[in-house]
């Protein structure tokens, strides 16, 4: 994605968060009922990305829930095709602000890789 | 999702196995909260006096124009005229019924993900009623998470007991879990895979 493009974006009210991409982590985030041995499964990922909030640099920690398709952490680890570092579009469903932490639950847009336009070299 | 979604999610599995009905009790005025629970529960107690064997799930939902009404998904069928009489007797306006397949019980759940207004702060926004059957409660739900896996591993280093200082001790836990994904260390350790007392300046200090 270019940034003309993430400018549109932006300007049509788009929910998203722009960010240095830090990490990701998979897991099983599953609920077990001790009593009867039923489970809910599902697959889901926390990816760490770095932005500004009120004029410092903050973390943001954002939940990625996999459809069932995405039956297995490896699977889920295989989608993790981001650069540390990089920045990044992260589309978002909600956000919220807890206790000095930003969380936010990414939506099925998911994320993309801003394309950093490098300015032509002197003659 | 929530551990009171998941464990209503449970029991309506254990109750969906048979048929369900979906009742939905309603007032013609609106009424306080306290009121509406005051009547919700004369109207179990006379529901249970008539059918001794009826078993259920029940779901406050605080809707934004009617007040709070009440969600029912029962295992049998029960005469509509009779509970309409009932439902008058403690109190209530309409109520509506419909059958529900064993599959869409867990309908009931969105409610449940609905933020929870501040006039229902500590209430059960659902509960199980009827006899001989057990419905799950929170308690019986286990959950593992990144997150609950270092807390559980701070708390055996910081060696916490009782609730004190509870949100700095989520603060921690929260600064390390983000270690954790940032440097990709093995979750409830420390770089170099060591325990976290012996560490030292390496974790995140709250």
């Amino acid at each position: 994605m270019r940034p003309q493009e993430l400018l549109a974006e932006v300007m049509q009210g788009v929910l998203l968060i722009v960010g240095e991409y830090r990490g990701s982590h998979a897991e099983q985030a599953g609920y077990v009922d001790r009593k009867f041995g039923n489970v809910i499964n599902y697959i889901r990922a926390i990816h760490l990305a770095e932005c500004s909030w009120h004029g410092h640099i903050d973390r943001v920690l954002i939940t990625e829930r996999f459809p069932e398709e995405v039956a297995s952490i490896e699977q889920a680890e295989a989608t993790f095709k981001y650069t540390r570092g990089k920045r990044y579009v992260f589309y978002i469903d909600w956000f919220k602000r807890e206790r000095g932490q930003t969380f936010a639950s990414l939506n099925a847009w998911g994320i993309e890789e801003i394309e950093v336009e490098e300015a032509p070299a002197a003659p | 999702m929530n551990k009171s979604k998941a464990a209503f999610l449970f029991s309506s599995q254990v109750l969906g196995k048979q048929q369900l009905y979906l009742w939905t009790f309603t007032f013609k005025d609106l009424l306080g909260v306290k009121e509406t629970r005051k009547r919700w529960n004369h109207l179990l107690t006379l529901l249970l006096r008539t059918w001794p064997d009826l078993q259920g799930l029940r779901v406050f939902e605080l809707h934004e124009e009617h007040g709070l009404h009440v969600h029912l998904a029962t295992n049998q069928f029960i005469d509509v005229n009779r509970a309409r009489e009932l439902a008058l007797q403690s109190g209530w306006g309409r109520i509506h019924v419909t059958r529900m397949p064993c599959e869409h019980a867990a309908y009931l759940a969105k409610y449940l993900s609905k933020e929870r207004p501040a006039c229902l702060h500590r209430w059960r926004l659902w509960a199980g009623f009827g006899k001989s059957w057990e419905w799950t409660k929170v308690k019986d739900i286990v959950r593992e998470t990144l997150f609950s896996r270092v807390y559980a591993a701070c708390k055996e280093w910081k060696g916490w007991r009782g609730k004190s200082g509870f949100f700095e001790r989520m603060s921690l836990a929260r600064r390390i879990m983000i270690a954790t994904i940032e440097h990709g260390w093995d979750v409830g350790r420390g770089p170099g895979g060591l325990p976290y007392a012996e560490c030292g300046d390496a974790l995140p200090a709250v």
